[in-house]
């Protein structure tokens, strides 16, 4: 058990409710294992960012608590790196040194840190912009220096918040089959938020389906394809689209609080190209 | 890259010459005006009467006297009011009890042009050297404040989460993120309370005639009746103004903003 | 390319020039305004050696006489004898009474097209008190002290700073910043706080500060000057309204002449309503023990003391406050008016004589 969440919930303040509040995440109880790809699935707004970062330790749960390898998560540590949407790269330190600078918190020494940060460098392949200053590199190459930033700390857990969502698709395709790599070779466990059902299935070994806010678990999907995997692969699409139904459910609970009562789901006779989209 | 820099340069050099150009002629067609007599030769002097009055300056002395004794006021003034107006708005920006209870004065204090202390300096530390530094402490400090609260508060809340995962806490944090997060706008409002403190100075030596400095050249000149040394006094405030504006903040501005990456 | 930005440079620059010119346009109308002029303008200053024109103001005096010739009278009031030589400048001010100091210098400054002194008012009347305590027992130990002024510029402020320097031997700045220009109750409170050594001031303020006990009498002015008498107060004229209304000039001169000698017999006499008066302008109340002390320190006389104001002149080159300018004789200052037969009135440059 790498991951085990707890009865967690979250509520946030808001003006335009009854009681100033309003409730945002769960009650949700889940556990992710050892080495595991997770992917969090869910409509806007159903709190997997929110799962996430009580995860990472950057928000306090209301109840419940997570325990990562048998700890209480209470603050960000350094078990959990967090690869966000945005790469947050700071611009006033070189590419190598972003990546230096949490192991220089850890206390690594020059040499130690330089090293490992150029061997985390290469296996996002971009060594050669070791002393560039991120924004002389591109969305996708900076979000490649995020994940090796996250990775240089050699965590158990690594958190990755719609990583690819500010993408191009062509981008996003190429850093699927890196993190599928990735992952491969550091057996790191990896928790992925994404709204994208087509990268939770090609991605993930288990789907967590989330439900309209507050997101509670829908269920658990096992992806029951063997790695590597084939974006081509018709098997997936079906899968995804399967997927994809049950997402559209959550969605249609959420656009009917929202929209005039006069909206409703469109007919579901629409075709669905198993390949699109991934 | 390195053709794009040199078309730049080329750019930038023709907008100096231009810039010149425009300089050169309108001395010229100033001097042309005055020459021939449109106007009261000792109320309106010509350019070149007025470069004999900074001359004469010069050359007594004056010149560098007022300009050392006014830098001096300027970077001890200053120096208080950076550390001052900094730890204020770092504080005005993490908490909420300052800010509502400090922060409704300081807002209250800024609309007040500080040489309205003047009086009361004079009232509580006499005509000394204090009253005009205080002066020009109570002009940077509140918008350094303002401004360093707005730099903080604007950091994008992805450095703070960065951060926080990478482990920086406490003081490593706020050394090694909230200030390199914040440099950008933080060096805007250090400019800011620069030219206040500028403005607050000439004020106070203007009001003040009791001590050397540039703004009392300039009311010399007002009480000698000698339009030349006035005006002269006026373009040595501008051009000292100027050259610390462009010199210092805007170097350091424009370093920042080119290893940030916010311009090209 | 380039061509069209420099005419767009030129075009700009011109644009700025006509703006510049136009600015000075509105200038020079300003100083044009007064050729139609309804009022004869008389500038002064609320002190005691100003006394004849305070007098001759609070009479009717000047009023009467200049309605007598179809115009109007306004007094301009001003604080300092720099203000003034800016309102004589400005043109918002036809004559003045001011102290020598200012006028020499406006003389100069316009290179002697805008200020001619036409006669005296007062002289002495200045004396330098000191701060109880300070070792000060003649006017040699001011050396290396602190000096309140009542301006920046006025003729206490060249006075002070000339006899500054001919004690300490530093540089005319230097001594400079030991002559400290501020008002009369700024200087009350630099006193108490013993900021400054000593003030250096017209009457009736080291009178009062006397009285007050805020300070004791140092020395007259008037026993620095080899002549032992100065002139505090002159009476000085715009250039230009002189060479046009010689007439409205005489019957000022007059006014102001009559005014000095009766004063001068009669000083007790005026006392009540210089008090009330002083007290008005300056909102502070004079006792009239203090004006009447005051007053015996003033000779007010008409006649202009030509050495002593070149001798300010002097004072001023060497200084620095003013540079010697080829073109200006300082001869040419003075003016007189005088009756001829036919009963017109001629201008005179009297300084050549």
């Amino acid at each position: 058990m790498a991951i085990e969440v707890k009865n967690i919930s979250r509520t946030y303040h808001a003006q335009n409710t009854k009681n100033g509040k309003v409730a945002a995440l769960g009650p949700i109880s889940l556990t992710v294992r050892e080495r595991e790809f997770f992917a969090i699935l869910g409509p806007s707004g159903c709190g997997k960012s929110t799962l996430l970062n009580v995860i990472a330790g950057l928000e306090v749960p209301d109840t419940g608590e997570v325990l990562v390898e048998g700890r209480v998560v209470d603050r960000p540590g350094p078990d959990r790196a967090v690869v966000f949407q945005e790469p947050g790269l700071m611009p006033w330190l070189t590419v190598r040194e972003n990546v230096e600078y949490g192991l220089k918190l850890r206390g690594l020494s020059p040499e130690e840190r330089r090293e490992r940060a150029l061997q985390y460098l290469k296996m996002v392949h971009l060594t050669k912009y070791a002393d560039a200053r991120p924004h002389q590199l591109s969305g996708g190459m900076r979000q490649r220096v995020s994940i090796a930033r996250a990775l240089a700390l050699e965590p158990r857990v690594l958190l990755m918040d719609e990583p690819f969502s500010a993408l191009d698709a062509q981008t996003r395709d190429l850093l699927h089959d890196e993190l599928q790599r990735i992952w491969s070779e550091t057996h790191v466990t990896i928790v992925f938020v994404t709204h994208n059902i087509n990268e939770a299935v090609y991605l993930a070994d288990r789907v967590l389906i989330m439900t309209a806010p507050p997101g509670q678990m829908r269920r658990i999907v096992r992806v029951p394809f063997a790695r590597p995997r084939d974006k081509a692969l018709p098997d997936l699409g079906i899968f995804a689209a399967m997927l994809h139904k049950e997402i559209k459910e959550e969605v249609a609970k959420v656009a009917a609080r929202e929209l005039d009562p006069d909206w409703t789901p469109a007919s579901p006779q629409q075709t669905l190209d198993p390949a699109a989209g991934i | 890259m390195e053709q794009r820099n040199s078309v730049d340069r080329e750019g930038r050099l023709r907008v100096v010459a231009l810039q010149l150009a425009f300089m050169v002629v309108l001395l010229i067609v100033w001097h042309a005006i005055v020459a021939m007599g449109f106007v009261t030769r000792y109320l309106v002097p010509s350019p070149v009467d007025v470069g004999k009055a900074a001359y004469d300056l010069f050359q007594s002395g004056v010149l560098w006297k007022s300009v050392g004794l006014s830098l001096y006021r300027m970077i001890c003034g200053y120096s208080v009011s950076l550390v001052l107006g900094t730890l204020l708005g770092i504080l005005l920006a993490r908490n909420w009890v300052a800010k509502a209870t400090l922060g409704s004065l300081v807002l209250a204090l800024q609309s007040l042009p500080s040489i309205c202390w003047l009086p009361f300096a004079l009232l509580w530390v006499g005509i000394d050297e204090r009253a005009i530094l205080a002066v020009v402490i109570l002009g940077a400090t509140f918008s350094i404040a303002t401004a360093t609260e707005n730099a903080v508060r604007n950091v994008p809340p992805i450095y703070l989460k960065v951060g926080q995962v990478l482990g920086a806490r406490g003081f490593t944090f706020a050394r090694d993120i909230l200030f390199f997060a914040a440099l950008p706008e933080w060096l805007g409002g250090m400019k800011l309370g620069w030219s206040f403190a500028w403005r607050s100075l000439m004020a106070a030596e203007l009001i003040r005639q009791d001590a050397l400095g540039i703004g009392r050249l300039l009311e010399i000149g007002r009480a000698f009746n000698d339009v030349p040394m006035m005006l002269a006094s006026m373009v040595l405030i501008v051009a000292l103004g100027m050259a610390v504006d462009w010199g210092i903040f805007g170097v350091l501005e424009r370093q920042v903003r080119r290893v940030y990456g916010l311009e090209k | 390319m380039v061509q069209k930005q420099a005419i767009v440079t030129f075009g700009l620059a011109l644009t700025a020039s006509a703006f510049a010119v136009s600015l000075l346009g509105v200038v020079s109308t300003a100083q044009s305004q007064n050729k139609s002029f309804r009022r004869v303008r008389v500038g002064l200053m609320p002190t005691l050696t100003h006394a004849p024109a305070i007098i001759a103001t609070a009479e009717g005096k000047f009023e009467r006489a200049f309605a007598a010739l179809g115009y109007g009278f306004e007094p301009v009031i001003l604080s300092s004898g720099p203000a003034i030589m800016e309102a004589l400048f400005a043109q918002r001010v036809d004559l003045a009474y001011v102290g020598p100091g200012p006028a020499i210098n406006g003389f100069v400054r316009s290179a002697g097209k805008e200020v001619a002194i036409i006669s005296g008012c007062s002289a002495n009347g200045v004396a330098i008190v000191v701060r109880q305590g300070a070792a000060i027992a003649n006017a040699h130990d001011l050396a290396g002290k602190r000096v309140a002024v009542p301006a920046l510029g006025n003729t206490q402020f060249l006075s002070a700073t000339a006899w500054l320097n001919s004690l300490s031997k530093v540089a005319g700045s230097e001594a400079a910043t030991r002559v400290i220009p501020c008002s009369s109750s700024d200087a009350q409170i630099l006193l108490k706080k013993g900021q400054v050594d000593a003030a250096w001031l017209p009457e009736p303020w080291p009178s009062q500060l006397e009285a007050g006990g805020e300070a004791v009498f140092l020395t007259e002015e008037k026993t620095l000057w080899p002549e032992g008498r100065f002139p505090a107060t002159v009476v000085v004229a715009s250039r230009r309204f002189l060479d046009e209304n010689p007439q409205i000039v005489a019957e000022f001169l007059r006014v102001h002449e009559e005014t000095v000698s009766t004063l001068q017999t009669e000083k007790e006499r005026y006392i009540p309503i210089l008090a009330g008066e002083l007290g008005r302008l300056t909102k502070k109340s004079l006792s009239e023990k203090v004006l009447s002390r005051a007053l015996q320190r003033i000779d007010f006389s008409t006649e202009v003391m030509r050495p002593q104001i070149e001798r300010f002149y002097q004072l001023s080159l060497d200084c620095g406050f003013l540079r010697r300018a080829a073109n200006v004789q300082v001869c040419d200052m003075f003016a007189e008016i005088r009756r001829k037969e036919d009963h017109t009135f001629e201008l005179m440059n009297v300084g050549h004589r």
